[in-house]
């Protein structure tokens, strides 16, 4: 078995910094295989945005660097997704402490993938997106926007939410909720099967038709291809003049 | 002009001067604590890490892909 993964961000043709920070991290280990893909998206209404992704993504990417390599011998999924949870608490935790004693207001959306040999985990707070993509697309993560729940509950029409003003108004993020309940979902791969994360900047003005056709396993058959493909959607997302940051990264577990 | 008018005008002018002194420079203080933040969200440092070597302390734990991308050089942690 093998990891193959890419990722790709991009500013975009509006804004003066990227919020967005992405990482991905494959290892080899002495139980298999091991990999963490993460897409944090700062608020682009809030101070800081970039500060709030940045810290989420370093949190994680430390912990794989440093705690999950110990963790691994004793491996359970259900240890795994309480600690993620807690991770995510306490990282909005500190977010909200440093916004209180600075007088700003930063957040973050988290959205990644624990995989660990053919067992994973999906972990997800705000409006980026996790997609599976093999013989059809599917999402995978629910949006956590006021118009996505006012949808559920039955107040708002699918239709009405794509133009509603409040569309971009998210329930739950990092750092500025009191409380976040990350959505944590555990799960076993299956051949020819993408996972794209992406923040919603990637995703606005492209259809899932063009994420499915452009990120099916057979467009991608290596991490070189992962990679164009990525950088191809992005300039197709630039030039239909989409103003927010551009993050996608792509994961595929070959069995 | 009596020479106590002029005193009092003098005594006024100088408490004016020296109010608009401390006024400005609270001002210029608050500007400058603004500015600070401002120009850190300016920063758009693109920090690509493509090797960690505290991975290599568990054994067998070898980092394959390793890309962390973020857009700042602050930290809070």
């Amino acid at each position: 078995m093998d990891y193959i993964t890419a990722c790709d961000t991009d500013i975009g043709i509006s804004k003066k910094i990227n919020q967005d920070s992405v990482c991905v991290k494959t290892a080899n280990t002495a139980t298999g295989k091991a990999a963490l893909v993460l897409v944090c998206d700062g608020m682009g209404g809030l101070s800081r945005g970039e500060l709030a992704s940045a810290e989420v993504v370093r949190s994680f990417a430390e912990w794989f660097d440093a705690e999950l390599p110990f963790e691994l011998p004793d491996w359970d999924w259900k240890t795994a997704a309480r600690n993620v949870i807690s991770r995510l608490r306490r990282l909005n935790a500190i977010l909200m402490d440093y916004g209180a004693h600075n007088g700003i207001q930063l957040g973050t959306t988290a959205t990644g993938l624990v995989a660990v040999n053919n067992g994973f985990m999906t972990f997800h707070v705000g409006d980026s997106r996790i997609y599976r993509i093999s013989d059809k697309l599917s999402q995978i993560t629910d949006d956590h926007t006021f118009v996505n729940r006012a949808v559920k509950m039955g107040k708002m029409t699918p239709e009405e939410a794509l133009t509603d003003p409040r569309r971009n108004a998210l329930v739950q993020c990092i750092g500025v909720t009191g409380e976040v309940a990350p959505e944590v979902r555990l799960g076993t791969f299956e051949k020819n099967t993408n996972f794209m994360v992406c923040s919603d900047g990637f995703r606005h003005v492209l259809t899932e038709k063009e994420l499915f056709e452009e990120l099916s396993p057979e467009k991608t058959p290596d991490r070189s291809a992962m990679k164009s493909q990525l950088r191809r959607l992005i300039e197709t997302v630039k030039s239909r003049n989409e103003n927010d940051n551009i993050t996608a990264a792509l994961f595929r577990a070959e069995l | 002009m009596t020479r106590d008018e002029l005193l009092v005008i003098a005594a006024a002018a100088a408490a004016f001067v020296i109010i608009n002194i401390i006024m400005w420079s609270i001002i210029a203080k608050k500007e400058r604590k603004a500015k600070g933040i401002a120009a850190a969200q300016d920063v758009s440092a693109e920090d690509r890490v493509n090797s960690v070597p505290a991975a290599a302390a568990a054994e067998g734990f070898e980092l394959i892909d390793n890309i962390v991308i973020v857009h700042t050089t602050d930290r809070i942690i």
